[in-house]
């Protein structure tokens, strides 16, 4: 469960995130929609405590973000860049990262081997990842965030960099998590990957939550044909 | 920190004078570098840095991509670069001598160097970048025969270089020949590294070759945590890998067989001149031990999370605590320290025989020291 209370953030004179509510219970999708700079990032380096809000409240399963160590078990989290240690192999470094997260050695090294080889990386996977692609460490990205099967995910702009035929696999991967009831916040600037898989859609404009809802909603509150056209209305008039 | 880091510098550039100023004064000095030893350690310093810096600032530089699918002309990309790291050392060098010249000015130090060494010096330093641009860009040929054969017309310009150094011409002559070494090197960057540039760069940035070193790597005692000891046992592969631990530890290994190499030519009991007299070589030891130190664990304690960057998330998010993942990369740094015992505090107390006491104080204060320092730089750096 994730819950964002009056959530603020300044730097200096200039608001990041002005007043932002948002609530996540099991088994849903979250999508953060919003233009660069909107807030998303900064909303969800909140959530998994690599930010301090200046005032309001983050919490995953009542755990506030702010004391971030006593949460970190509860979340999965996926950054937007794909930002790794280039000299270790992607076997290497999800085997540390799965390690310190407590999974037993044995079951470990058997997720990795399967995670590689459904996501088509095993010929790489024993490479330095500084040889990989942006697609590549994507991937690697994806299977840190779920490896030790977290009930939340924070996903910032998952399927940046995937081909279509991966994104559509990262796409219906993260129905199957809800649908296993974990909750998922995942931030995107590309519309159908929300309208495709999101329960509830927010629109993010300015550091302001500036529509809600479900994608049937919004489309019907906008009169709109898809998600990009809501996603251009809302904004233009906020 | 910057303040403290002037201050290091200035104090170390100016401890390096004194010393020179103080082995000029020496009678009979038994260590007394030439002119042609001076330049050309200097000469190959900055050819090797800008052999290093090329391979990793230009070769490996993949943003290059941008230039190649631009309508530049892969010749210009070449010069451009090449441009860089030349100004760059030149930058640095003029830094260098701005400070000499300001601490000679300020302490009224007396160089025994006269104008011709400093015009060999300039030229020296035009010559040395462009010669460890080459080698580098040729030595990354995929061709076997023509790599070899452009090395070894490239390597040749260091062999001149020394001969001419310590040939003993005047210096009007050696300035004369250095110029045309500096006309040849020119041209093998002319004829034959701007025409392969574009090829060396796009197979040594793209390699996908995995790494022969991904064995099973460092393994630590149980008895460490977990996180310290997962995070200490990557943090050595990943600095390994960078080729920062086998860097310094040739650097430490050569200071070691320094000091050997200074007490095979001196003696056990050498009189310098200097009034130190039994404490000759434990001050020398003392010495190497601190830039050993130094270059082994202040220097890469103080990079300890300026290095990762935007990297941090992935030890923030994980659930341990900080302390352990901190003590884990400050392990990683420490674990090198059995290389600056064996290799500077006890080789030469063993083979000047002296007593147990001095041995093992030699490597306890060694061990002191190391811990002092990682302790500062873990400090400085968080």
């Amino acid at each position: 469960m994730i819950e964002i209370k009056d959530l603020r953030k300044s730097y200096g004179e200039f608001e990041a995130l002005k007043g932002i509510d948002i609530f996540l219970e099991e088994g849903e999708i979250y999508a953060l929609l919003g233009s660069n700079g909107a807030g998303k990032t900064t909303l969800i380096k909140i959530l998994t405590g690599l930010l301090q809000p200046s005032t309001g409240t983050a919490r995953i399963d009542g755990h506030s973000a702010r004391h971030n160590k006593k949460i970190r078990k509860r979340f999965g989290y996926m950054p937007e860049h794909p930002d790794l240690y280039e000299k270790l192999t992607g076997e290497e470094f999800l085997q540390m990262m799965g390690s310190l997260k407590g999974i037993d050695d044995g079951k470990l090294y058997k997720k990795i081997e399967k995670f590689s080889h459904e996501l088509e990386i095993s010929d790489h996977i024993q490479k330095e990842m500084g040889s990989y692609s942006k697609g590549m460490k994507q991937k690697i990205l994806f299977i840190n965030a779920v490896i030790n099967d977290p009930p939340n995910l924070i996903l910032d702009e998952p399927t940046n960099s995937l081909d279509p035929r991966f994104s559509q696999d990262i796409k219906s991967r993260i129905e199957d998590l809800a649908s296993r009831g974990k909750c998922i916040l995942m931030s995107t600037h590309i519309t159908p990957v929300a309208e495709d898989v999101a329960d509830k859609v927010g629109i993010i404009e300015q550091g302001k939550l500036v529509a809600e809802g479900t994608v049937s909603e919004l489309l019907r509150k906008t009169d709109s044909d898809n998600l990009e056209q809501v996603f251009i209305e809302v904004v233009n008039h906020a | 920190m910057t303040l403290w880091f002037i201050l290091l510098t200035f104090g170390g550039f100016w401890l390096i004078l004194l010393m020179i100023e103080f082995l000029a004064d020496l009678d009979e000095l038994l260590l007394n570098p030439s002119q042609g030893n001076v330049l050309f350690s200097i000469f190959f310093f900055f050819a090797a840095k800008s052999s290093a810096e090329t391979v990793e600032g230009v070769l490996r530089d993949k943003s290059q991509k941008h230039y190649f699918s631009s309508p530049l002309n892969a010749d210009s990309i070449f010069y451009s670069k090449l441009l860089r790291v030349w100004l760059y050392n030149l930058l640095l060098f003029g830094i260098a001598m701005s400070i000499v010249s300001l601490v000679v000015g300020v302490w009224n130090i007396k160089l025994p160097i006269d104008h011709q060494f400093i015009l060999l010096l300039y030229l020296l330093i035009v010559l040395a970048p462009l010669i460890g641009f080459n080698i580098s860009v040729l030595s990354h040929i995929k061709n076997r025969l023509l790599k070899k054969i452009n090395l070894v017309l490239a390597g040749q310009m260091i062999t001149l270089t020394a001969i001419v150094l310590h040939s003993g011409l005047s210096p009007f002559y050696q300035l004369g020949y250095l110029v045309l070494i500096l006309v040849a090197s020119l041209v093998i960057a002319v004829f034959l590294g701007a025409p392969l540039y574009e090829e060396v760069w796009s197979s040594t940035s793209q390699n996908t070759e995995s790494s022969n070193l991904h064995g099973k790597g460092l393994k630590l005692p149980k008895s460490i945590s977990k996180s310290t000891r997962l995070v200490a046992e990557v943090e050595f592969k990943r600095r390994w890998r960078r080729r920062q631990v086998p860097g310094s530890l040739i650097v430490v290994t050569t200071m070691g067989i320094g000091l050997i190499l200074i007490y095979s030519s001196l003696g056990p009991r050498p009189d310098l001149g200097l009034g130190l007299g039994k404490y000759f070589y434990p001050s020398l030891i003392a010495m190497t031990a601190f830039l050993a130190v130094v270059i082994h664990i202040l220097i890469p304690s103080l990079n300890l999370f300026s290095r990762d960057g935007m990297r941090l998330w992935c030890v923030y998010t994980l659930p341990r605590d900080m302390k352990e993942i901190v003590s884990g990369k400050a392990l990683a740094i420490i674990l090198s320290f059995p290389i600056i015992i064996s290799m500077i505090a006890l080789p030469l107390p063993i083979i000047l025989d002296y007593p147990l006491s001095f041995i093992l104080f030699s490597a306890f204060s060694s061990s002191v020291f190391i811990f002092l320092m990682s302790g500062i730089g873990l400090w400085a750096a968080a």
